[in-house]
């Protein structure tokens, strides 16, 4: 019984939170078009939200690829299918890896941030402050970060492929003898637009939900700095969640329309 | 109540009512601040002190009563009406509220750019923000860190933040909680001299009687929602209520 | 604000970078599928397109020239295919080249081959529509190879039969092959021809020296050579003649002679009187038959002393008494 009434408990709670994400979203989006927007905290954001964690992102994609190609050649080269490695870690990095390992590393990096630093700025007052001083905290804080995520991640994303590209080129060039040209070649060709661009719409999405996660779990935190904790580690565990249901939906959504 | 009556009201509570969930927390309070005057509240701690100033810049909706400062009611407020209230009303939070990811300089500017209109558009704030600085004795620290700073400072920081703008009215949430007595001391001597200096009206929340007994110039005790008693601290002090004493013998 | 600004150009850096990483990806694969550059949309039509898909590369001498730009089904055995073709490769193309559809690779994605056209072959233009060329199918391919195959397995299954009777011994090639008396005679032939042509070429060889020996005096022909033996011997040769000549008279008679027997016994033998008889009678035909026996000695001792007196007749011709008696003989036999 006690069992059964925990059950329905956390099936309420999760539904409440649904609920109250989705109206914080809501407001996001009318607080977004209206005026006065605030261009600098923007810009503050996109800065640190992009330039740092690009030297993460960039290490991490780096070794993916080369992890990545180093794992796969010897099978690959079993197969008798060598030339087709550029094209195989093309496309995985490119479609899958490249996007949904930046996304959780920023899930980790950036959501967990956001949702501290709004948190601790809840809990000391900084938002009330900030009420009282004539500044829409919700304008200030959430859709400046919302919208530099939104659009940071993307482009962390570009530049995490990139690199992960690099790291598995490095490994042909050594292993292989395989000139960069060759490689970015082969790459491109097995490329496709249904590759790229479906996959950086969703990194769009990718963005605006490590945002809006991290701002929904700061903003509504609650019992002190004990709560701050607790919002950091929601906000990473929930977007995680998030990535990996947008990334499903895109995956069909993007097969429905290529 | 008689002294003050002369006195204009800056502001206005009439039946305040404010709920959470099932738990009453202001049970009807009443509260007039007159110009010039220092006004300590005093209760315990959850007694609804700290809600009771919130309702009045409109940082928590209150359920039921009349709020009215410097001639607007809070409830018929435009953004106008909420721009110039928070203009005119200082709020000092309990833990300075400094931000932490801003330099004092531009924690000091934060509430200058924003509200534009008492000072308009500024394009260099240094003499203001170093004017305010000047005014809590911190003029060295403008480009120092929250973090870099100690307890008083940081109360003082988000006193000359409160400042800058010259409100006409200060709200003190508990000021000297967390601090040591001769900084609490220090603190409390800052607020009576901007206090003389500016000639703002001010309230004081607070549960140091030391803090009350030198800057009160009418009491409130805030008891179950509604405020139990009010008088100067002398008097109150003087009264032989349980309830009244018990705030004063601790 | 130094900070701020400072912050704001790597924040810029950081957004130009990644859009231009976008932006030259977005190219490369644009790049690859010759969307940029000018290019001619030029069309075929096929009955089936066997899973080409908008996308595909179009190529020309090998060369990846184009994608296949739209697909359309006009009705269910004509498809329209529009390429889109670099201007530069359309050029090279005629009118009479012709569009496949084939594999690239026998696993790979399909294709658009076009094929060159004759050098008289107009050149072709934007919106030209290109003759297509139904291809081959792997499947198909497979259909026929199988066809062929057990095709090849029945011969295969004849060819068994026969070679099996062959080894047997069975008809002409067997018996030829399994006969060891046939090799042997064949070899004795052939060593017999051997001899036979070595013999001939020794004969030959003699008959060489033979006729080189010919020019000679003392031989015989050199001998006849001589003119004035040669008249002697004319005058006696014109004797022998006349002699021969009376002789070949006696012959002639004695010749008739013997028909008129011959005839008179083939008389007897076919007649059905007595002497047939006579000839079917065993005991009489044995005693005919030793008296023609013994007719035929006498035929051939008559013959034998007509030739001894041919003989003597020519002996007689060179003698010196006779010569003047056979000369005038031979004369009055020119005489007459």
């Amino acid at each position: 019984m006690i069992l059964f009434q925990s059950w329905r408990q956390n099936i309420s709670d999760f539904l409440e939170e649904t609920g109250e994400l989705a109206f914080f979203a809501g407001r996001f989006f009318r607080e977004v078009t209206r005026r006065p927007f605030e261009f600098k905290e923007l810009l503050r954001q996109c800065y640190n939200i992009g330039n740092r964690s690009l030297l993460l992102v960039a290490v991490t994609g780096f070794i993916i690829g080369l992890v990545f190609t180093l794992q796969s050649r010897p099978k690959m080269m079993e197969l008798g299918a060598e030339a087709w490695l550029p094209s195989m870690v093309g496309i995985s990095i490119v479609r899958e890896i490249g996007p949904i390992i930046t996304a959780l590393i920023c899930a980790g990096r950036i959501g967990s941030g956001i949702g501290a630093e709004i948190g601790s700025m809840r809990v000391t007052e900084q938002i009330d402050a900030m009420e009282v001083s004539g500044t829409n905290p919700f304008k200030y804080l959430v859709v400046t970060r919302i919208l530099a995520t939104t659009l940071m991640i993307p482009l962390l994303v570009v530049m995490s492929d990139f690199v992960a590209l690099m790291g598995s080129w490095l490994v042909e060039s050594i292993k292989g003898d395989v000139s960069f040209f060759y490689y970015f070649d082969e790459v491109f060709v097995s490329l496709d637009f249904a590759d790229l661009i479906p996959s950086t719409v969703k990194t769009f999405f990718f963005g605006f939900a490590i945002g809006l996660v991290g701002c929904f779990k700061g903003y509504n935190c609650k019992h002190g700095t004990a709560g701050v904790g607790v919002a950091a580690n929601s906000a990473v565990v929930e977007t995680s969640m998030v990535l990996f249901i947008i990334d499903f939906v895109s995956v069909l959504v993007s097969d429905l329309i290529f | 109540m008689a002294q003050s009556e002369s006195k204009k009201s800056v502001i206005s509570i009439r039946n305040l009512k404010k709920y959470f969930g099932q738990h009453m927390v202001l049970d009807g309070f009443d509260l007039d601040l007159y110009e010039g005057e220092s006004l300590v509240i005093m209760g315990k701690s959850g007694s609804g002190k700290s809600v009771m100033i919130k309702c009045l810049v409109g940082l928590v909706p209150h359920d039921n009563g009349t709020i009215n400062i410097m001639g607007r009611d809070l409830d018929l407020a435009d953004e106008n009406d909420m721009d110039y209230i928070r203009t005119e009303v200082g709020f000092l939070f309990q833990g300075s509220a400094l931000y932490d990811s801003m330099t004092v300089r531009e924690n000091l500017e934060f509430p200058l750019r924003r509200h534009t209109r008492k000072f308009g558009e500024i394009d260099d704030a240094t003499p203001l923000v170093l004017e305010a600085l000047r005014d809590v004795g911190l003029e060295d620290a403008i480009d120092l860190m929250p973090e870099e700073l100690s307890g008083g400072m940081k109360r003082r920081i988000a006193l000359a933040r409160t400042l800058i703008l010259k409100p006409a009215i200060i709200l003190y949430d508990e000021p000297t909680t967390g601090l040591d007595p001769i900084t609490s001391k220090e603190i409390v001597m800052l607020m009576k001299r901007i206090q003389e200096q500016y000639k703002t009206s001010s309230i004081i929340i607070t549960h140091d009687v030391d803090c009350a007994r030198y800057i009160a110039d009418r009491m409130i005790l805030l008891v179950d929602g509604i405020n139990y008693a009010e008088g100067t601290f002398a008097q109150l002090d003087a009264s032989t209520d349980p309830k009244i004493q018990a705030f004063f013998k601790t | 604000m130094e900070k701020s600004t400072q912050q704001n150009i790597k924040l810029g850096v950081f957004v130009i970078t990644g859009i231009l990483l976008f932006m030259a990806g977005m190219w490369m694969i644009g790049d690859k599928q010759h969307l940029f550059g000018n290019m001619v949309s030029v069309y075929s039509v096929f009955s089936n397109t066997n899973g080409l898909r908008e996308g595909n590369n179009v190529r020309y001498s090998g060369i990846n020239v184009g994608t296949v730009r739209n697909i359309q089904l006009v009705d269910d055995t004509t498809i329209v295919v529009e390429m889109s073709i670099q201007t530069d490769a359309v050029k090279h193309m005629k009118t009479d080249a012709k569009a496949a559809i084939t594999s690239d690779g026998l696993v790979g994605n399909m294709i658009v081959n076009i094929l060159h056209g004759s050098p008289k072959g107009l050149r072709v233009e934007k919106g030209d529509t290109l003759p297509s060329l139904s291809r081959v199918r792997t499947d198909e391919m497979l259909n026929t190879l199988s066809v062929t195959n057990e095709n090849a397995a029945l011969l295969t299954a004849e060819l068994l039969k026969i070679t099996r009777q062959i080894s047997e011994g069975k008809g002409v090639v067997g018996a030829l092959l399994r006969d060891t008396s046939i090799t042997l005679d064949v070899k004795a032939t052939i060593s017999q021809i051997r001899e036979a042509s070595r013999k001939a070429s020794v004969t030959l060889q003699r008959l060489d020296q033979t006729i080189a020996s010919l020019d000679q005096k003392n031989t015989v022909i050199g001998f006849l050579k001589d003119t004035l033996t040669t008249n002697k011997l004319k005058k006696t040769t014109q004797n022998v003649q006349v002699a021969s000549g009376q002789l070949r008279d006696v012959i002639t008679q004695l010749e008739s002679t013997v028909k008129n027997v011959n005839s008179t016994v083939s008389e007897i033998r076919d007649s059905k009187g007595v002497l047939h008889q006579l000839t079917k009678d065993q005991k009489m035909s044995g005693d005919v038959r030793q008296a023609i026996t013994e007719l035929d000695s006498t035929l051939i001792q008559l013959h034998s002393a007509g030739i001894r007196v041919n003989e003597t007749l020519e002996a007689l011709r060179y003698h010196w008494l006779l010569k003047g008696a056979f000369k005038k003989m031979e004369k009055e036999k020119v005489k007459e």
